[in-house]
C-alpha cells in the first residue's frame, strides 16, 4: 500500500516523462490492435456486403471490374450484354444445377451519388431483404429505397425525386421523376445503399422523357440488355466450376466477387506487414523509453530509495518497487492503447461507411493473451536494468560523506 | 541492554576508526565526538548495520547486528533503530503521514495511523499531517524527521549532526525535542556531533579514535 503510494507519487512528480512513456507505448499498442482488428474486420465487412452474390455474369470484362461494379457498386458499369444470352447460358444443363437464384441489373444513373439499380422485384428476396414501409414497385418510375439510402436522402413514401446520369451525382439531370413506394429494412448488405426501380424505368428516363439521350446505357432501354446478372449458388462447390464454364464464352464473363476481392485484399498484405512491423517498432521504442525512464527515475530517487533501504527495505523490496512502476505504466498504456484503438476503429468505420462498408468495432480477443504477455514481458525487461542496479547497490551507498 | 559494541573498528579509506566499548541502557544518551571528517558518520552507519566493521561485534537488544545475515540486519535496523539525518531526508513527494508510515512499511510492519497522530500531536505538527514534505519549512521538516525516527518505537536512536545546519536557538530547540522524545519513548540515544554545547547536554561522551591501517 505505502510502496504503491510511493510509486504513484514518483510517477506523478515526473509526469512529463511518465506521460511521454505512456503515450508512446499506447500508440504502439493501439496501432497493433488496429492492424489486428482491420485484418479480420475489413474482409468480413467486405464479405458481408457481397455475401449474397456468389457470381456476377456480364459482358467481357475483368473479374475485378465486374465485382467492383456489380457486387460492390463502387465503379461505373463495364458495358451491356443481352439478358437473353445470359439467361440462356445459365439454364444450360452444365450450369443449371448450380443456380439457386439470379437477378438482372442495369446501372448508370444515380440520385445525389446514390446508385439506381434497374432490376426485377425479386432482387429484394435475392438479398434476403424485406420492406420496412410501403410496397414494391408495380410499374416503371416507382422506386424502392435501401435503408441507408433512404436515410441519407431523407426519403419518405410518396416523395418524388429526379435522377442524373453517372455515379458522381453531378451528371446530366433527367426530367422524369421517380416516386418512392417502399423503403427496405436494414440488412447490413449492399442493398441498404441502393435505390431500386423496374427495368422498364430505363425506357421512361432515356427514351420517353424530353431528354431522350444517347448515353451508353441507352441500348438498355429495350429492357433486354443489362449490365450483369447476379447469381447465388446452390453449393459452394460451384464457386470453382461455374465462372470457369461461363468464361469459355466469347461474349460473356463471370466472376466470383468473393475470390476477386480476396485477391485484391492479398495485394494489401505487404502494406499490412509493413504497418505491423512499424507498430511493433513503436512498441519496442516505447519499451526502450520505459527502460530509460525507469533508470532516470532510479537516479532521481536514489536518495529516497537509499532511505527506504536504511529503514529496513531489502534489495528485493526496492526491485519490486521498480517492477511495480514498470507494470503500472504498461497497464496504463494498455488501457490507453485500447481506448485509442477503439477511437481509431470508430474513425475508420466512419470513413468506410461512405463506401458502404460497416466493419464492427471490437477488440481482437483471440490475440489478447500474447498481446498482454508481450506487454508484461516488456515491463519486466524494462525493469530489469534498474532492478539489477538496486540489487547490486551496497547498503551504505548514499550515506557516506 | 539496547546497545553493546565491543572492540569496534571501521575502515575509512586508509584509516582505521575505532570506538571505546559501548554499553548503552534504555534512556541513556551518548555524544559521539571527534573533529569534522574523523569518521563519526561511518561509525554511526556501522552501529546501524550498514557498514561492516573490520573488527568487533555489535549487539542490539542481545541480538547480533555484526556479525549477522544482511536480511536480519535490515529487519533489525528497520524495526529497532531510528535515524535522524543532518538533512532530515524526508521523501519530498509524500505527505507527512505517508513519510511516517513509510518507516513502518519499509520495516515490514503494519501501518499505524494512531501512533503517527500521537507523535505529530506530541511534536505540535498535527496540522501538517497531509502536507507534502517538500512544502514544509525547515523547522517543520526537523520535527517530522524526529517523528519518523521514533515511529517504529526503536530501542536506539542514532542522530548524525542533527544541529549542524541550525542556528543556536534552533539547535537548542531541536536537541531538546530529541532528548525529550528519547526520554518519553525510553530509547537509547547516540548523537554524532562536534558541537561542545550538544556534548554538554548528553549523558556520556565517546571520542572517535583514528589510526593508520597497518
Amino acid at each position: 500500500m505505502m510502496f504503491a503510494r510511493f510509486v504513484l507519487a514518483g510517477l506523478w512528480r515526473r509526469w512529463g516523462s511518465t506521460a511521454l512513456t505512456l503515450l508512446i507505448g499506447a500508440c504502439g499498442l493501439a496501432g497493433l490492435i488496429l492492424i489486428l482488428w482491420a485484418q479480420t474486420a475489413l474482409p468480413e465487412a467486405v464479405k458481408a456486403r457481397i455475401s449474397e452474390t456468389d457470381m456476377v455474369v456480364g459482358p467481357k470484362a475483368s473479374g475485378l471490374d465486374l465485382s467492383l461494379c456489380c457486387a460492390l457498386h463502387q465503379t461505373p458499369a463495364p458495358g451491356l450484354v443481352s439478358l437473353n444470352s445470359i439467361e440462356a447460358r445459365l439454364s444450360e444443363p452444365d450450369l443449371k444445377p448450380y443456380i439457386r437464384a439470379s437477378v438482372p441489373i442495369a446501372l448508370g444513373d444515380s440520385v445525389e451519388g446514390i446508385r439506381i439499380v434497374w432490376t426485377r422485384p425479386d432482387i429484394v428476396g435475392f438479398y434476403h431483404a424485406r420492406l420496412a414501409q410501403g410496397h414494391l414497385w408495380a410499374q416503371p418510375m416507382q422506386m424502392v429505397a435501401g435503408a441507408q439510402a433512404a436515410k441519407t436522402l431523407n426519403l419518405r413514401l410518396g416523395q418524388t425525386l429526379g435522377s442524373s446520369h453517372g455515379l458522381a451525382g453531378e451528371g446530366e439531370a433527367h426530367a422524369a421523376r421517380y416516386t418512392v413506394t417502399g423503403i427496405l429494412a436494414p440488412t447490413g448488405g449492399v442493398i441498404d445503399h441502393l435505390l431500386l426501380s423496374d427495368l422498364g424505368s430505363i425506357a421512361w428516363v432515356h427514351a420517353h422523357g424530353p431528354d431522350a439521350d444517347d448515353h451508353d446505357h441507352a441500348e438498355a432501354t429495350d429492357g433486354h440488355h443489362v449490365n450483369a446478372v447476379l447469381v447465388s449458388f446452390t453449393s459452394p462447390v460451384a464457386l470453382a466450376a461455374a465462372p470457369a464454364l461461363i468464361n469459355q464464352s466469347d461474349t460473356l464473363s463471370a466472376a466470383s466477387p468473393q475470390l476477386e476481392l480476396a485477391r485484391l485484399l492479398s495485394l494489401v498484405h505487404p502494406v499490412i506487414y509493413f504497418a505491423t512491423g512499424l507498430f511493433v517498432a513503436i512498441g519496442a521504442f516505447g519499451a526502450l523509453v520505459l527502460t530509460l525512464s525507469l533508470v532516470q527515475a532510479l537516479n532521481r530517487r536514489a536518495r529516497d530509495l537509499t532511505l527506504l533501504r536504511f529503514m529496513g527495505a531489502t534489495s528485493l523490496d526496492l526491485s519490486l518497487i521498480c517492477l511495480a512502476e514498470a507494470l503500472l505504466i504498461v497497464h496504463a498504456a494498455l488501457v490507453l492503447g485500447v481506448g485509442l484503438s477503439l477511437l481509431g476503429q470508430s474513425a475508420l468505420t466512419h470513413v468506410l461507411s461512405a463506401y458502404g462498408l460497416s466493419p464492427h468495432p471490437g477488440l481482437p480477443v483471440d490475440q489478447w493473451p500474447w498481446l498482454y504477455g508481450a506487454a508484461l514481458l516488456t515491463a519486466c525487461l524494462s525493469a530489469l536494468v534498474p532492478a539489477l542496479r538496486l540489487a547490486l547497490t551496497r547498503d551504505d551507498e548514499g550515506f557516506r560523506a | 541492554m539496547p546497545l553493546c559494541a565491543e572492540n569496534l573498528a571501521v575502515r575509512r579509506g586508509d584509516a582505521l576508526i575505532g570506538l571505546p566499548d559501548l554499553h548503552l541502557s534504555a534512556g541513556q544518551t551518548l555524544a559521539l565526538t571527534g573533529p569534522s571528517g574523523a569518521g563519526k558518520t561511518s561509525l554511526l552507519l556501522c552501529l546501524a548495520g550498514l557498514i561492516a566493521p573490520v573488527n568487533g561485534t555489535v549487539q542490539l537488544e542481545d541480538k547480533p547486528l555484526w556479525p549477522s545475515k544482511a536480511i536480519d540486519r535490515a529487519r533489525l535496523r528497520g524495526r529497532r533503530i531510528g535515524f535522524v539525518f543532518a538533512d532530515y531526508r524526508l521523501i519530498d513527494s509524500l505527505s507527512v503521514m505517508d513519510n511516517l508510515q513509510m518507516a513502518r512499511a519499509s520495516a515490514h510492519l503494519p501501518l499505524d495511523v494512531a501512533r503517527a497522530h500521537h507523535l505529530l500531536d506530541r511534536l505540535g505538527i498535527s496540522a501538517l499531517t497531509h502536507r507534502r514534505a517538500d512544502r514544509l519549512s525547515q523547522g517543520q521538516a526537523q520535527r517530522v524527521a524526529l517523528a519518523r525516527a521514533v515511529m517504529n518505537a526503536p530501542a536506539l536512536i542514532l542522530a548524525d549532526e542533527p544541529t549542524a545546519a541550525l542556528d543556536e536557538t534552533n539547535a537548542a530547540a531541536m536537541l531538546s525535542l530529541l532528548l525529550d522524545l528519547a526520554q518519553d519513548e525510553g530509547t537509547a540515544l547516540i548523537v554524532a556531533t562536534h558541537d561542545a554545547r550538544v556534548k554538554a547536554r548528553l549523558g556520556a561522551v565517546a571520542e572517535v579514535v583514528t589510526g593508520a591501517l597497518t
